[in-house]
């Protein structure tokens, strides 16, 4: 089978700046990727490199296996692509948007849009200068799912949209799945992709420091656990724990990373009373850090 | 009027368009309208009084004909006025303008060559910049009846034509100076820069022996009013005029391809 998506080396320079360093990625036909980072990581220049908006310095791209320069329109006829800031000229409505870039694609039928934007609960008539950022934002998933491309390339598709229409965007990534199509989606929020993803990749400075099974990211990642006692512990029984790190205590308080299982913290923890636990979910930046420096090393 | 880009940018300028229509119409009867004014032998005194410089550098040595007339003010100095400020507007905005505001990185992540968006844009360009020459010919065409302007309306449709061509040219350089650059202010400036260049080289240069060449680089030449007005169309310069859009739309359709887009 063909990957959806496959760079090799894939590198791009702003003059001095390095944007992307040397990205190897392949991306399955009909799984749903996440690709994470944050801000300024190089997402959106790994997506505009695909598209061809813009040209690698180094390295090679191809997507459906076709090169984004030489079979660029080919290509982009297969693919639902949504821009990271998605704008338009705001004196339109959206389905004169829409009709006009189903015509570009060669001409498709107002329902291909209608159902698309009944589902978001987009009103189509109204000028799109006049919509919020989160309707706006429905209009660029509408174009990018209206011609149920084979491959969908979506940079923050989420951002913006009300939890309600995220869920209803999250129901729509499973079942372009379900009907084989392959979805690529940044996010700069794990828990954004968490839920749809299969793999994700993690990718900071340019470069993919990490390449998994979502679940296996999950269970690999940081967690920041706050545990309250009723009364003072000392941090010296905690430290023993393998998997746990940057242990500190306050009185009653502890602090510590935990990294992967939480079985044996669980069992210290029941040799005393506990009043109340905290287990932050992983934020992106501390997987970053996970990975980047190795397990062993921490934060100040 | 959404099938495709070139009807889209129309589409997207229609309330523009309108705007720079009734200027050109206007524009052409208020001014073309006062030639009666400019043939009285008072007019032509006035003009006898003035250094002979700057009668020549605006062409005001034949106004009180017809020819002179209207190859001074409406195919001389305002309507090329408008039509380079509505081109470079046009031109500015087609590449430059929609990369700085964004939208044009939806458009290229179509299937649709950037060849494609180039000409396209360029064909917009070209028929706002006939329909600007059609309104111009025939709001002369209405009013050349009651001011008795007696040129032949072959010449009429020359010297229109050839406004509309002028128009284009500099539209084609803010393409190209937008595909080049991606910059606005870069394409705005540049072009606004170069049609002044091209007045004084059409304007002054014949005035200074060594600078004479000069005059044969500018398109004011290049669309001569009054000469065509005169005697017609000069096949000659009027394809120079058309060729030099030509090459700059060859060299904004290379320059675009070959670059990054919204950087």
């Amino acid at each position: 089978m063909v990957e959806a998506i496959q760079t090799r080396g894939l590198t791009k320079h702003y003059g001095q700046t390095v944007a992307l360093d040397g990205l190897d990625l392949d991306v399955q036909a009909g799984e749903v990727f996440g690709f994470l980072g944050p801000n300024g990581a190089g997402k959106t220049t790994t997506i505009r490199l695909l598209l061809d908006v813009l040209r690698p310095t180094a390295g090679t791209a191809t997507v459906l296996g076709l090169d984004p320069r030489a079979d660029g329109i080919e290509l982009r006829k297969r693919v639902g692509y949504l821009p990271g800031d998605f704008v338009v000229d705001g004196r339109q409505t959206p389905r004169q948007f829409l009709t006009y870039l189903a015509n570009l694609r060669g001409g498709r039928p107002a329902s291909a849009y209608e159902t698309i934007a009944e589902r978001l609960e987009l009103d189509l008539d109204n000028r799109i200068g006049s919509l919020s950022k989160g309707n706006r934002q429905k209009v660029g998933l509408t174009q990018a799912f209206m011609h149920a491309p084979e491959l969908l390339i979506l940079d923050e598709p989420t951002s913006g949209l009300d939890p309600v229409v995220a869920r209803e965007f999250l129901a729509m990534v499973a079942e372009a799945r379900d009907a084989g199509q392959t979805v690529f989606m940044s996010s700069h929020v794990l828990s954004e992709v968490q839920t749809s993803a299969d793999r994700a990749g993690i990718i900071r400075k340019g470069t993919l420091i990490a390449i998994d099974e979502v679940d296996e990211l999950r269970s690999r990642a940081l967690r920041q656990v706050r545990v309250v006692f009723d009364h003072p512990v000392a941090a010296a029984e905690f430290e023993s724990i393998a998997n746990l790190t940057d242990v500190t205590t306050d009185g009653p308080v502890l602090r510590c990373r935990l990294v992967g299982e939480a079985d044996e913290l669980v069992k210290v923890l029941g040799r005393h009373r506990v009043i109340d636990l905290i287990s932050e979910e992983p934020q992106l930046e501390e997987l970053f850090f996970h990975y980047y420096t190795g397990d062993n090393d921490h934060v100040a | 009027m959404l099938r495709d880009v070139w009807t889209k940018t129309l589409w997207d300028q229609r309330r523009t368009l309108i705007g720079w229509a009734i200027g050109f119409a206007l524009v052409s009867v208020v001014y073309g309208g006062f030639y009666p004014f400019a043939a009285t032998p008072e007019y032509a005194e006035l003009i006898e009084s003035m250094p002979p410089g700057l009668a020549d550098a605006f062409g005001w040595d034949e106004i009180s004909s017809p020819h002179g007339y209207l190859g001074s003010t409406v195919f001389g100095i305002l309507g090329p006025v408008l039509a380079i400020v509505m081109a470079i507007g046009l031109g500015a905005r087609a590449i430059a303008g929609s990369e700085e505001d964004g939208s044009l990185e939806l458009l290229i992540a179509q299937p649709v060559s950037r060849l494609r968006v180039v000409l396209q844009k360029t064909a917009a360009l070209a028929l706002v910049a006939l329909g600007a020459g059609a309104v111009v010919l025939v709001a002369i065409l209405a009013i050349k009846g009651p001011i008795d302007l007696d040129i032949p309306n072959s010449h009429l449709a020359a010297a229109s034509f050839n406004l509309a061509l002028f128009g284009l040219f500099f539209g084609a350089v803010a393409i190209l100076l937008g595909a080049i650059t991606g910059r606005k202010a870069v394409a705005v400036g540049g072009t606004a820069g170069l049609a002044v260049a091209a007045f004084l080289a059409n304007g002054l240069a014949p005035q200074v022996d060594a600078l004479a060449w000069m005059q044969n680089i500018s398109p004011f030449y290049w669309a001569n009013g009054t000469s065509v007005l005169r005697d017609g169309l000069d096949p000659v310069l009027t394809l120079v005029l058309a060729g030099a859009s030509v090459v700059a739309i060859a060299a904004a359709a290379v320059a675009f391809d070959r670059r990054d887009v919204g950087v």
